[in-house]
């Protein structure tokens, strides 16, 4: 698939902080793609660059061959939904939605039904005549998504959408952000700094740190072969071990522990990467050490096991074979589901 | 009763022109600026003594060679008036949420059309408030009006004042009450006015 909306070499500097480093991203029509990275990434950044809210120093952003950069943001095909959600708070649910249609100069009949249609769809019709402060978190949130897909935009920028909400309407509002990108046909771009969201949601994911992508994939891909050790860390939980490579073994504080096949030479520093659920227990093991504490994670648990190392070693467990905390844990695993990295 | 129609020109007018330079003056404050040191500036008139003030605009006026009379008394209180509804109109854009305006753009609103559709709505009943202040303000001022005005129109304060040196007559009773009346209503719909904003 050809791409879409396409960003090359988008730089931004504030001052001191390089908020944007020559980043490239490529995104096709209709994906669902997330801008994941820890806070002060420079991804809210690069998607108020996108909404026309913020310029860049230099780079090129084009919208299906067309530069957007010159286009001024109250005339481009893009539509932001706010972290605040800014809703007008002096204007009721139906006169927000109707808001940008407003200023479309559309017919009065046309405004009413697809205002009437996308309340419908994010089921608020009896709420339309509300102010936003009458609403629930919740609700704010699907105004403000309705006053943004209300426009028919050929992209939708979310920035944190469902930061403000609690767990569990947060994960109802995942699914429903999924199904209307889906109804909708309209590219979703979401900002997020929540791992489990990104991988929830999107069909590719763009991690940035420090201004600059460090890798773009899908959510499988990013966790089951990251490029880098930022990544590793980043996405998932992980037991990272840095080291240095001998051969099949690492070296890693006084201990070795088995490596899968590698293109690295020996003798170079390196990270190991160990997921939780790659590890098992048993009677015997490659490490062994004292079970610190385990944590209920509704389906399994996570263990806390000190097995001599810097770091506590997490391994997930199935509920029913959680052993009691300060025994003993052999900790066993196929050096193959191991990743092995290559560390600067 | 010539008085009272001077005193409510003045007062009038003063209104309209503080709330008209006072919100742009906190607009571009609120937006433009950066050091704190202008906003200092701005506010200066509020606390400034009445005294010095009056001197120093009597002063400014006889060096321009201006005539003295309402028009003066109207210059010289929106001056100290506006700083009011500066400071109040001030605050209230430091609480609303800068992100309307930028929805407001990226929904395909012009600059100006954001201007009056959201900005202005948001800040509304500052603006009243800060107004109704600025009336009652100048409404009952002596020290700046008694120096700035002409002696052929003057306010009621003035007017009150020279009564009051022949003697307190039931009739500066009466003016004073009407005065105290009107500004204690204005003052009560300004507080109204406010809390009825704020819930919504």
């Amino acid at each position: 698939m050809s791409s879409f909306l396409n960003i090359a070499g988008a730089s931004k500097r504030y001052g001191d902080v390089q908020a944007l480093n020559n980043v490239s991203i490529e995104i096709r029509e209709n994906e669902f793609f997330a801008l994941l990275g820890p806070s002060g990434c420079g991804k809210t950044t690069l998607l108020r660059a996108l909404a026309g809210l913020e310029s860049l120093d230099s780079g090129v952003v084009t919208l299906a061959n067309d530069d957007l950069l010159s286009v001024p943001a109250n005339k481009r095909p893009v539509n932001l939904m706010f972290q605040s959600y800014a809703l007008f708070p002096h204007l009721n649910v139906y006169d927000n939605v109707a808001y940008g249609l407003r200023r479309e100069k559309l017919d009065k009949a046309e405004i009413d039904q697809r205002v009437h249609d996308v309340l419908k769809t994010v089921a608020l019709i009896d709420q339309k005549d509300r102010r936003p402060s009458q609403l629930s978190g919740g609700q704010k949130q699907r105004v403000a998504l309705a006053r943004a897909i209300v426009k028919r935009p050929k992209i939708l920028l979310l920035d944190e959408p469902l930061s403000a909400l609690d767990k569990k309407v947060r994960s109802e509002m995942q699914l429903e952000l999924k199904r209307l990108q889906h109804e909708a046909g309209i590219t979703f771009i979401i900002v997020t700094h929540d791992q489990e969201e990104a991988m929830s949601i999107a069909d590719r994911i763009a991690l940035m740190d420090k201004g600059e992508v460090v890798q773009i994939a899908t959510p499988v891909e990013m966790y089951s072969a990251p490029k880098t050790k930022f990544v590793a860390d980043f996405i998932g939980t992980s037991n990272l071990f840095a080291g240095t490579l001998g051969a099949g073994v690492i070296t890693t504080q006084g201990k070795t522990l088995p490596t899968p096949a590698t293109s690295i030479s020996a003798g170079s520093k390196a990270v190991l990467v160990l997921r939780p659920e790659d590890i098992s227990l048993g009677a015997t093991g490659t490490i062994s050490g004292k079970l610190v504490s385990s944590n209920f994670y509704g389906g399994s648990s996570l263990l806390f096991v000190d097995c001599g190392f810097d770091q506590l070693i997490k391994v997930s467990c199935a509920l029913n074979q959680v052993p009691p905390v300060g025994s003993t844990c052999h900790l066993s695993w196929n050096a193959a589901d191991s990743i092995l990295l290559a560390d600067s | 009763m010539e008085g009272f129609k001077n005193t409510l020109i003045v007062a009038i007018a003063t209104t309209i022109i503080s709330i008209v330079l006072g919100t742009l003056l906190a607009i571009g404050l609120a937006r433009y600026q950066k050091s704190s040191g202008l906003e200092a500036v701005a506010l200066t008139p509020a606390i400034f003594p009445d005294l010095a003030l009056a001197i120093g605009l009597l002063a400014l006026f006889t060096s321009l060679h201006l005539t003295l009379g309402l028009h003066s008394v109207i210059i010289s209180h929106a001056l100290f008036c506006m700083a009011f509804v500066t400071a109040i109109v001030r605050g209230r854009l430091s609480q609303i949420d800068s992100s309307l305006e930028e929805a407001a753009q990226d929904l395909g609103d012009t600059p100006v059309g954001t201007f009056f559709r959201i900005t202005l709505p948001s800040i509304k009943p500052a603006i009243i408030a800060g107004g109704l202040l600025a009336f009652t303000l100048s409404l009952d001022e002596f020290v700046i009006a008694f120096f700035t005005d002409g002696p052929s129109t003057p306010t009621l304060p003035i007017v009150i004042y020279s009564m009051v040196r022949f003697g307190v007559s039931p009739e500066i009773n009466a003016l004073a009450t009407v005065v105290l009346l009107i500004s204690a209503l204005i003052v009560t719909i300004a507080q109204r006015n406010v809390k009825v904003q704020d819930q919504i």
